[in-house]
C-alpha cells in the first residue's frame, strides 16, 4: 500500500455532460478506479415512482462514452451506482441498455456486473414484523399496508456488493440505488486502503467539483488515498480545491458535519486536519471509520394521483390586492359543482410574487407587486379527472368577478395553447426508514456478464 | 441595520434526503465567527422564530473548521408532497439571510 489509490470522478452525477477536457486530464493520470454517481433522491419521488431517469439520454450516452473508453483505455473498474436516477429495476435497466450501447458503438468487450437493488416486498414485511425496520428523522410511520401500497422501494447498497463484483472479475459494474459514497470507495477498500480516509474521500468525490473554486457540481475530482490520508484535486486546470471548501464540504447536505453514516458505520471528521498542498490541491488526515450494526437506507415512494397544472399571468392590480379572496372562492365553486369528492382531489395555488417559493414561511407580507405567475395544480385520483378539474379551476379565476372589477373580459394571461398541461402520475415519498439486513449482500443480487 | 447575510461568506437551504431541511451559514471569516458564536446569535429559539417552528424542533450545530453554522430542521412536508414549494430545498434561506445582527456591528470590523 506505498502507492496511492487514485480515483476519477467526472461529476455531480452521470448526465450533466462534463467538460471533456477535465476528463482528457484526470485519464492522462495514473487512476486506479472510475466512479459515476448516476442518481439521487434530491429531485424529488417521481423518478422512483415512474421509473425514468432525470437526466437525458443523450447526456448520459455521451458521459459514458468518455468514461468507459477511457476506463477500458487505463485496465481500470468503472463503477456506476444510483443508475437512472432512482436505481430500481427499470432505472437499472434503463442504464445498462445505454452502456451497452456505447459498448457496441466502441467496439468495447468487457465483464460486466448488474447489481439490483430494487427491494422484495415480502422480505420487507418480514423484516417489518421481526422489528428491523426502523425511521429516519422525520420519516412517517411505517406498517405493512404502506409497504404493500409502495409503487416501488429501493434500498442504497453499501461497499460490499460492490467488492464482490470486483473479487467476480467485473471490469464495469452498473449498479441500482447505491451509498453515493459506495461507488468510489469500493475500490480502494478492496486494495486494503484505510476505511476512515477512503469513505471521507469518497464523500467529497460524490459531488463531483462542487467542493471547488469556481463552484460547478458538473465537473470532476480526482482523489489519491494513501495509508495516512487522502489528497483531492479538481479534474479541470482552472479550479482549485482550498481547506476551506473541502472543510465546509461535510456541511453539504449532511444533519450533522462531523459525522456521516454509511451502511458498516460512521465516518468521524472531527479529528481532520485540512492542509493546501499546493494551490489546488488539499489534503485531508485523520479521518476516522467507526464500525455500527450494518444497516441499509430504504427509500420507497407511493402513487397519490395524477397532476394537471395551469401556469398564468395576472396583471390588473385591482386583482392582486384581493386574489388570495378570489382563489378560496374558486375553491368553492368547484367543490360544489360535485364532478368528485372533495376526498379524491387537492387543488393548490402558487401565487409567484406573492410567496410562491416559500409558502407560509414567506417573510414578506403586504407588498403588493405589479404582476404575479399563478400555478394552479390540480392532483386526483385519474388523469381525466385531475385534467377536468384542472379545467374547470382555471375557468372560474378567469372569469370570476370580483369587487372594483374593470378587467371583465378574463383575469389571466395565458402564455400557451393548450392552457393546461398534463403532469401524468404523482408520487410521494413513504419510507425513508433503515433495515438491519443479516448480510451486506443479501439485498442486492448481482449479475455478471460479458459484454 | 445590518443583516446576517452581510457577514456571510456563503447562506444556504438545502434538503437532507426528503424529509429534513438544513441551513447553512458559513460566515465571511474566523474573527466574524468568533464574534457570533461568544454573542450566541444563532441559537434554535432564534432561527426557529424566523421558520415558524418551535425551537425543540430546531437543532443548531456550530463547525469552526468552515466558520459555520448549520441548522436542522424537518421540511414543512417532504420533498414532492403535494403543496410542496421548493423539491431541492434551495429557496428556503432567506429568513435567515435577514435575520437581523445590528447588535454585534460595533464588534466586528468592516472591510
Amino acid at each position: 500500500m506505498t502507492e496511492p489509490f487514485a480515483v476519477y470522478s467526472p461529476a455531480g452525477v452521470v448526465g450533466y455532460a462534463f467538460p471533456e477536457s477535465s476528463c482528457e486530464r484526470a485519464m492522462s493520470f495514473p487512476l486506479q478506479a472510475v466512479g459515476g454517481d448516476c442518481g439521487s433522491t434530491d429531485p424529488g419521488p417521481y423518478y422512483l415512482g415512474s421509473g425514468t431517469s432525470h437526466v437525458a439520454k443523450e447526456a448520459v450516452e455521451r458521459d459514458l462514452r468518455l468514461l468507459l473508453r477511457g476506463a477500458r483505455r487505463h485496465g481500470i473498474p468503472l463503477i456506476l451506482g444510483s443508475a437512472g436516477t432512482a436505481g430500481g429495476e427499470p432505472h437499472l435497466e434503463w442504464e445498462c441498455d445505454v452502456l451497452r450501447d456505447v459498448a457496441r458503438k466502441e467496439g468495447l468487450h468487457f465483464r460486466m456486473a448488474v447489481v439490483h437493488a430494487e427491494q422484495n416486498k415480502d422480505y420487507l414485511l418480514e423484516k417489518l414484523s421481526d422489528g428491523k425496520i426502523t425511521p429516519l428523522y422525520g420519516a412517517p410511520g411505517l406498517d405493512a399496508d404502506t409497504v404493500r401500497r409502495c409503487e416501488r422501494i429501493v434500498g442504497q447498497m453499501g461497499a460490499e456488493p460492490l467488492i464482490a463484483a470486483l473479487e467476480s472479475g467485473a471490469e464495469v459494474i452498473v449498479a441500482g440505488r447505491s451509498c453515493d459514497t459506495a461507488v468510489f470507495a469500493a475500490a480502494a477498500l478492496r486494495a486494503g486502503y484505510p476505511a476512515g480516509p477512503v469513505w471521507h474521500m469518497a464523500k467529497i468525490l460524490e459531488c463531483g467539483s462542487a467542493a471547488a473554486e469556481p463552484k460547478s457540481g458538473s465537473d470532476g475530482i480526482i482523489g489519491r488515498v494513501d495509508s495516512e490520508g487522502f489528497t483531492v484535486e479538481p479534474a479541470n486546470l482552472a479550479m482549485r480545491c482550498t481547506v476551506e471548501r473541502i472543510a465546509a464540504h461535510s456541511l453539504y447536505e449532511n444533519p450533522n458535519p462531523y459525522e456521516m453514516r454509511e451502511p458498516s458505520g460512521t465516518i468521524d471528521m472531527r479529528g481532520c486536519t485540512f492542509s493546501q498542498v499546493d494551490e489546488r490541491m488539499v489534503r485531508v488526515e485523520g479521518s476516522e471509520m467507526r464500525p455500527e450494526t450494518y444497516t441499509i437506507k430504504l427509500e420507497g415512494v407511493e402513487l397519490v394521483g395524477y397532476r394537471a397544472i395551469t401556469i398564468v399571468g395576472i396583471r390588473d392590480p385591482i386583482l392582486i390586492t384581493q386574489l388570495s379572496g378570489l382563489l378560496e372562492r374558486v375553491r368553492a365553486m368547484v367543490a360544489d359543482r360535485n364532478l368528485a369528492s372533495e376526498d379524491d382531489y387537492t387543488i393548490t395555488f402558487h401565487v409567484y410574487g406573492v410567496n410562491g417559493a416559500m409558502g407560509i414561511d414567506e417573510p414578506i407580507t403586504g407588498a403588493t407587486p405589479h404582476e404575479v405567475g399563478l400555478l394552479m395544480d390540480v392532483v386526483a385520483g385519474t388523469q381525466d379527472l385531475a385534467n377536468a378539474l384542472s379545467t374547470l379551476v382555471r375557468t372560474y379565476v378567469q372569469v370570476s368577478d370580483f369587487p372594483g372589477r374593470l378587467c371583465i373580459a378574463g383575469n389571466l394571461a395565458y402564455p400557451f395553447s393548450p392552457n393546461g398541461f398534463e403532469g401524468g402520475p404523482v408520487y410521494q415519498f413513504a419510507m425513508h426508514h433503515v433495515v438491519e439486513p443479516k448480510t451486506p449482500l443479501e439485498m442486492f443480487p448481482i449479475e455478471l456478464m460479458e459484454v | 441595520m445590518l443583516t446576517l447575510g452581510e457577514i456571510s461568506k456563503f447562506l444556504r437551504s438545502k434538503n437532507a434526503g426528503p424529509f429534513v431541511l438544513t441551513l447553512d451559514v458559513i460566515l465571511r471569516d474566523t474573527e466574524t465567527f468568533d464574534v457570533v458564536n461568544d454573542a450566541n446569535l444563532l441559537t434554535p429559539e432564534r432561527i426557529a422564530s424566523l421558520y415558524g417552528r418551535s425551537a425543540s424542533d430546531v437543532k443548531v450545530i456550530p463547525f469552526p473548521a468552515a466558520n459555520a453554522f448549520k441548522a436542522v430542521m424537518l421540511r414543512r412536508r417532504p420533498s414532492g408532497h403535494v403543496g410542496d414549494t421548493d423539491i431541492y430545498g434551495a429557496q428556503q434561506h432567506v429568513p435567515l439571510m435577514m435575520m437581523d445582527v445590528s447588535e454585534i456591528a460595533d464588534m466586528l470590523h468592516h472591510d
